[in-house]
């Protein structure tokens, strides 16, 4: 692996971690507080809280390892962009899987704890 | 070093690495999980999920591991150890499986969790200074 393709790796893993870091830090205070609202147990705030920020960062790094840098060197700049946007791509893919999944997952569970609450 | 002994170096590292990585995921998630489980319905049940977290955790990130294969068609043993940076690929590939088996089994924990929650009865807490009978 020559120092393009490390380049190019460590870029795209930088990017993935920033994009996973911005999304957390944007949903992380109001995730709490609706986790905290519909649990009514710190625990469990917290516990859900590290569920999603652990899920989140495994999926930016599953999406950005599963991206194989092979280029030549003497390939052309723009090709070590698409590569990185490629990845990024996967990246994407992964965080929506996971937010769709635990988004589902957090409706279903204020849902059922609020319908139970209310009896 | 030459294309074999880093096969089989680094399939042995990232064979510790997942470990590693599931272990670091239960230490992280072990806290609130204890805490939770104090919540949970019945003492047996809390105890048993408690020491099920650990397998529940590190299974699924070396279950992610070694779901990559290094043969893919028409490939012997010669060809796989010719190219270093198929190699590389597959350890990269490793990495990806195991974060991605995890990220499935932190949902997965979430809704035992839930369901865990659910199946709880309403009423005060064990340890809660509970109402006197009323006649």
């Amino acid at each position: 692996m020559d120092a393009s393709n490390v380049a190019g790796f460590v870029i795209l893993l930088a990017l993935a971690l920033v994009l996973a870091w911005v999304i957390q830090a944007l949903v992380s205070k109001n995730l709490e507080g609706l986790l905290g609202e519909i649990l009514k147990l710190p625990d469990g705030t917290t516990f859900y809280a590290r569920c999603f920020s652990l899920g989140l960062f495994l999926a930016a790094l599953a999406g950005a390892l599963g991206t194989n840098f092979t280029l030549k060197p003497s390939d052309p700049f723009m090709e070590y962009v698409w590569k990185v946007a490629g990845g990024l791509q996967s990246v994407c893919e992964y965080f929506f899987a996971f937010l769709l999944a635990y988004l589902v997952l957090v409706t279903i569970l204020a849902a059922a704890l609020r319908a139970k609450h209310e009896q | 070093m030459s294309n074999e002994q880093y096969l089989i170096v680094s399939y042995f590292l990232v064979g510790g690495l997942s470990i590693v990585i599931g272990v670091a995921a239960y230490a992280y998630l072990r806290r609130p999980f204890e805490g939770l489980s104090r919540a949970f319905p019945n003492r047996n049940f809390a105890s048993l999920l408690k020491r099920l977290l650990p397998a529940g955790l590190v299974l699924p990130a070396l279950a992610g591991f070694l779901s990559v294969s290094y043969q893919g068609c028409n490939q012997n043993y010669a060809s796989i150890i010719a190219d270093r940076s198929y190699l590389i690929g597959k350890n990269q590939e490793q990495v990806s499986a195991i974060c991605f088996f995890l990220m499935l089994a932190v949902l997965a924990w979430g809704i035992v969790v839930f369901l865990s929650l659910l199946s709880r009865p309403k009423g005060p807490r064990r340890g809660a200074p509970q109402e006197p009978n009323r006649p």
